[in-house]
């Protein structure tokens, strides 16, 4: 036996070192692939990839506060085609084209044209009903057709229809966001998507009947948000209302936001669209539709996708009186108690008048707030100087973006302001914010004085109901102190009580608030303006900040305490109402309700029994027909039972079914005094309620309708003075 | 007869080449890792379970192999060879008769009890211990050395034909390389190295005419010019490229490759099954792969420099001819380095008759290695 000599050692290492130089060769290529060629590899991989068909996600749901569902995506099936397999398969093509148009409802060249394409994967339609999908599925099988698959998809549905439209927003065709929350929770909502892997050969074409795999897809997060269903369907139904009361020509704007915490509870703006179809709006006819251009389609869905509350700016007006005297206050340059009046100021040439011809006079400064003067503010503007002004500008957060979850737009605002765009600024003139930064800075008056981020999300759950993410309020920054927001409250429900918010007084509820009408570029010309109102409540606790703007109202008059100011009026009290908040009545409000009385139910009783109790409950009455006879029963009665009308009006009773002639004519009572419009409507045998006091400027029904004798018409009167400009 | 003097009272577990052992060990399980990920997606609806299952199996019955013929002693090898060489040429001949045919070459037979099972990868074995034989006795021989090797030629060449007749120019080419290597070792001098180097190029414009079949032309010229691609010869090079390049540094994690996972790679359960490892573990799992493939054979070397007589030392260095290629040619066809040749990454791929060969080759290895000479002031003995 002899051992390996030294010859083959050597040759041995020799060979060891070949090794090593190849490893090294081959540790170099695997860097250069993964790391030079690494991105560029990676991407022809993922592209190759997508030729296995996409399996979309469950979409998650959008709820309201309360777990009422806003956006839910629902079970639809894709139709889809392997168009080279089909064609090897050595199928008819025109009868495969044929067949499928007519169970997808598409013209038969629109398939063709996808099936004889030189391409490995086509859509054929997508989203299809699942009974749709299910016929096709059946045909597929009994034809046995190869190349064409039936893929289960996901559709996005909104129950509530345009409910909080702008809010939502909408998705497009491959379920992705493309406006509103649907968009700005995109990462949440989406979810993964999974695939069905087919075998695809090299050329692209599937091998028939082999098996797929599925990757699930995983579901998207659930999101709660801040809004309220029943409040934001009040919102919507009240500015609805008023659009068409007051003929609003370019749409309205309500939120109500609660000022404790920035949660936005409603958001309305209109027009609005229906996101189950966003491209075709809601307002617009088929006949118009059909004879619009694309440009004008374009611009008509454009304009209904956009949010008023904060992609539109407008001119605050009188409603930003309120932060001017916040800052007066807060710096001590006023107190409510202080003599001021409200004659002309001369600002850099400019004269500033009061909005009543002849002025208000001397007056304290909370009466220049209920009177809404503009000298009086330029005043305390003057006083603060242009520094401390416009520091108050900014930390009630209106040189910032509010920070909601939705794009906002930007504002108009001085870069360098002078004295006079001062003057005009405190009264809310020469600068654009949003209707949303009002809102926000009329929270922080009510709540303390805190600026809070407002915010529309306020949860982010998983489908067994795990929170997987809380948006807590997030606090800005102090703006005033507790002291003159205390104040500001009490001063703002004067302005209601006893100035010139008094239309949005609610018995009982504490209203505080201010009126706006604000001036728009094209104000001078078309002489249209934007009314609105920002009202809290209950003052001395609020619990909702709410503001209605209704852009270019085509009536007069057209100011915020008119037109705007009802319409808050009534949406707080709905709001506080539906949120149990309790009444507590003022002894004047006692004594105003006192005043009307429910009309008792008097038909079927005889003419005795009627007037007894008629006369118990202090009506007078006035019998039609035979009256003799007071054993006769009462047919009919006007106003029906259950009515509330003022003590002392006169219920007319019929012996007989009284036909269509028994009716009165309404007159026309504009300009009328109160006591001009009760005598005219009860010599006609009407009763009247009267609201506000002056002179008439509206009525429930209008000149010349029909109603039966003894009706109830509902006049609105106003001081003359208000119809100008605040 | 030959005479054979053994190697007495050797102290099994304190000679052991743990080192070597562990390594393999380690590669068995990660490519049983790799293999079970390769195969959740598979094109036909071919079954990774069970092919998993076969995978694991036979490695059980090759490490119970490799264990026995390293208490073996090697020795008895060089009397025992011819009668390997024979049941070797008997397979090949067999699967020529009684063979079938998987992706064009008819190599594969059916065994009672054993069942499916690929004869040329057991006749490596047989190759490098009979050869062996020869190589020893030129080496240490004078006499007869003509005549000697002649007899290794002819020895040689019968088994490379039988095989490239299959044909399987793959296996065929390991069987070149494990020779090639042996004869370096032996000792050829370096100017017949680079003259038969030169008549290799000389002759190739003739193996291009006459021998190459349009299949393996395609597969050298796709190789040189992946983007010439008439009938997607490239096309598994470029799946497997994909895959590793899309692994990067980490690569994307264990059952995530989407090559790997959706039927993007060709056999990516036995050739391409690097282009899994370079995907799903990348850069950092590709690279610990290779080194330990260089581990191996640096052991082996090692394992072949310390044998106790120039028969072990030549069995050793055509085991390592065996790993190298292995390695060295699958590595380097799944990085478009090399030509595709259906050459299998040992303890990765999927294969039982393979995994059985390589692990009964490492039982050889141990056995040179128990047996190996006597270091100065080792008190083992």
């Amino acid at each position: 036996m002899s051992k390996p000599g030294m010859q083959t050692k050597k040759r041995l290492l020799v060979l060891l070192g070949a090794y090593t130089f190849l490893t090294f060769l081959l540790i170099i290529r695997v860097g250069w692939i993964q790391f030079v060629q690494g991105s560029e590899l990676q991407r022809l991989a993922y592209e190759q990839q997508s030729r296995s068909r996409i399996i979309s996600p469950r979409r998650g749901t959008i709820y309201d506060r309360n777990g009422i569902a806003l956006a839910v995506s629902a079970s639809v099936d894709t139709i889809s085609a392997f168009p080279k397999e089909l064609q090897d398969s050595g199928a008819d093509l025109e009868a495969v084209a044929e067949k499928l148009a007519e169970l997808l409802d598409m013209s038969k060249e629109e398939v063709l044209a996808k099936i004889s394409k030189n391409s490995p994967y086509e859509y054929i339609k997508r989203k299809v009903e699942p009974e749709v999908g299910a016929k096709v599925r059946a045909w597929l099988q009994e034809a046995k057709i190869v190349g064409i698959t039936v893929d289960e998809d996901t559709k996005r549905y909104y129950p509530k229809r345009n409910l909080a439209s702008h809010v939502l927003g909408c998705v497009g065709t491959d379920n992705q966001g493309l406006e509103g929350i649907e968009k700005a929770m995109e990462q949440y909502l989406k979810g993964l998507p999974g695939r069905i892997l087919s075998e695809v050969d090299a050329k692209g074409r599937q091998i028939p009947f082999n098996r797929e795999r599925h990757i699930d897809p995983q579901d998207g997060y659930n999101v709660v948000l801040t809004i309220d269903e029943t409040i934001q369907y009040l919102a919507e139904k009240a500015i609805e209302k008023a659009i068409v009361d007051n003929k609003v020509l370019k749409g309205a704007v309500a939120i109500v936001m609660d000022p404790n915490n920035g949660e936005v509870l409603a958001m309305a703006s209109k027009p609005d669209f229906d996101p189950n179809s966003p491209f075709r709006p809601l307002h617009i006819d088929d006949a118009t539709w059909n004879s619009m251009s694309m440009e004008e389609r374009e611009n008509a869905i454009y304009s209904t996708w956009r949010n008023k509350a904060l992609a539109d700016t407008y001119e605050p007006g009188s409603t930003f009186k309120a932060i001017t005297a916040s800052a007066g206050l807060e710096e001590g340059v006023i107190t409510p108690e202080s003599r001021v009046n409200d004659f002309t100021v001369t600002v850099g040439g400019h004269r500033i008048n009061c909005w009543k011809p002849n002025a208000h006079g001397e007056e304290s400064f909370a009466q220049g707030l209920q009177m809404s003067c503009n000298p009086v503010f330029v005043r305390v503007a003057q006083d603060l100087g242009i520094d401390r002004f416009y520091k108050y500008m900014r930390a009630f957060g209106f040189y910032d973006k509010t920070g909601i979850e939705l794009p906002e737009a930007d504002i108009i605002i001085h870069k360098r302001p002078t004295e006079i765009d001062m003057a005009v600024a405190s009264f809310g003139q020469r600068f654009k914010v949003t209707p949303l930064h009002m809102v926000t800075a009329y929270c922080a008056i009510a709540n303390g004085g805190t600026l809070i981020r407002p915010h529309l999300v306020k949860e982010i759950t998983d489908n067994e109901g795990n929170v997987i993410k809380k948006f807590e309020p997030e606090i800005v920054r102090q703006v005033i102190s507790k002291k003159t927001s205390d104040t500001m409250r009490k001063l703002l429900q004067d302005v209601v009580t006893l100035g010139t918010g008094s239309r949005a007084y609610v018995p009982g509820y504490r209203v505080a608030g201010k009126t706006g009408t604000s001036e728009t570029e094209t104000s001078d010309i078309d002489g249209r303006y934007v009314a609105s109102f920002m009202a809290f409540a209950p003052a001395d606790n609020p619990r909702i900040v709410v503001l209605v703007a209704l852009d270019h109202p085509d009536v007069y008059p057209h100011t915020g305490g008119i037109i705007a100011a009802p319409v808050a009026g009534k949406l707080v009290e709905d709001i506080l109402s539906y949120l149990q908040e309790e009444r507590v009545y003022t002894e004047k409000d006692r004594k105003k309700l006192a005043e009307d009385v429910y009309v008792p139910d008097v038909r079927g009783k005889t003419l005795k029994e009627a007037e007894s109790i008629l006369r118990e409950a202090g009506f007078e009455y006035r019998i039609e027909g035979d009256a003799t006879n007071k054993d006769i029963t009462v047919k009919e009665q006007t106003p029906k039972p259950e009515t509330a009308i003022p003590r002392k009006s006169t219920i007319v009773l019929y012996t007989y079914k009284p036909d269509e002639n028994d009716m009165v004519v309404v007159p026309d009572l504009l300009n009328k005094t109160v006591d001009e419009a009760v005598a005219i409507l009860k010599g006609l045998g009407l009763n009247i309620k009267v609201n506000g006091e002056g002179r008439a400027y509206r009525q429930n029904y209008q000149q010349g309708s029909r109603i039966p004798r003894g009706g109830l018409v509902e006049v609105f009167f106003m001081d003359p003075d208000e119809a100008d400009l605040e | 007869m030959y005479f054979v003097e053994k190697t007495r009272g050797i102290n099994f577990w304190k000679r052991f080449d743990y080192l070597l052992f562990f390594s393999v060990l380690i590669l068995s399980v990660f490519g049983l890792v790799v293999l079970y990920s390769a195969t959740r997606e598979l094109p036909g609806g071919a079954n990774g379970d069970r092919m998993f299952k076969v995978q694991l199996f036979s490695m059980i019955v090759g490490a119970v192999l490799s264990v026995v013929i390293s208490l073996l002693d090697y020795k008895d090898f060089k009397t025992l060879g011819f009668l390997f060489y024979l049941f070797g040429i008997g397979l090949l001949i067999l699967v020529e008769f009684r063979g079938y045919s998987v992706a064009g070459s008819k190599s594969w037979i059916r065994l009672p009890v054993i069942g499916q099972f690929q004869p040329s990868e057991l006749v490596k074995l047989c190759f490098i211990v009979f050869l062996s034989v020869f190589f020893e006795r030129i080496k240490e021989e004078s006499r007869d050395r003509n005549i000697n090797i002649i007899k290794l030629l002819v020895y040689a060449a019968i088994p490379i034909l039988l095989i490239l007749k299959q044909p399987d120019a793959g296996t065929a080419m390991v069987f070149m390389f494990i020779f090639a290597v042996m004869v370096f070792i032996c000792g050829i001098p370096y100017k017949y190295i680079f003259m038969s180097l030169g008549a290799f190029v000389a002759s190739f414009p003739f193996l291009w005419l006459f021998v190459f079949k349009e299949h393996q032309k395609d597969r050298i010229i796709a190789f040189i010019n992946p983007a010439w691609d008439p009938g997607n010869k490239g096309y598994n090079v470029n799946q497997a490229k994909m895959a590793i390049g899309s692994g990067q540094l980490f690569g994307q994690g264990f059952q995530n490759g989407i090559q790997t996972q959706s039927k993007g790679v060709p056999v990516k359960e036995s050739d391409f099954i690097f282009s899994v490892i370079g995907e799903e573990f990348g850069f950092i799992g590709s690279v610990a792969v290779v080194l330990l493939a260089l581990f191996i054979l640096i052991r082996l070397v090692t394992i072949a420099r310390n044998a106790s007589d120039t028969y072990g030392a030549f069995l050793v260095t055509g085991v390592t001819g065996l790993f190298a290629f292995h390695f060295f040619e699958n590595i380097g066809m799944n990085l478009g380095l090399l030509p595709v040749t259906g050459v299998p990454l040992p303890f990765v791929s999927q294969g039982g008759s393979a995994v059985i060969t390589y692990y009964m080759a490492l039982g050889i290895a141990h056995s040179v290695a128990i047996r190996r000479k006597k270091v100065i002031f080792n008190s083992d003995e």
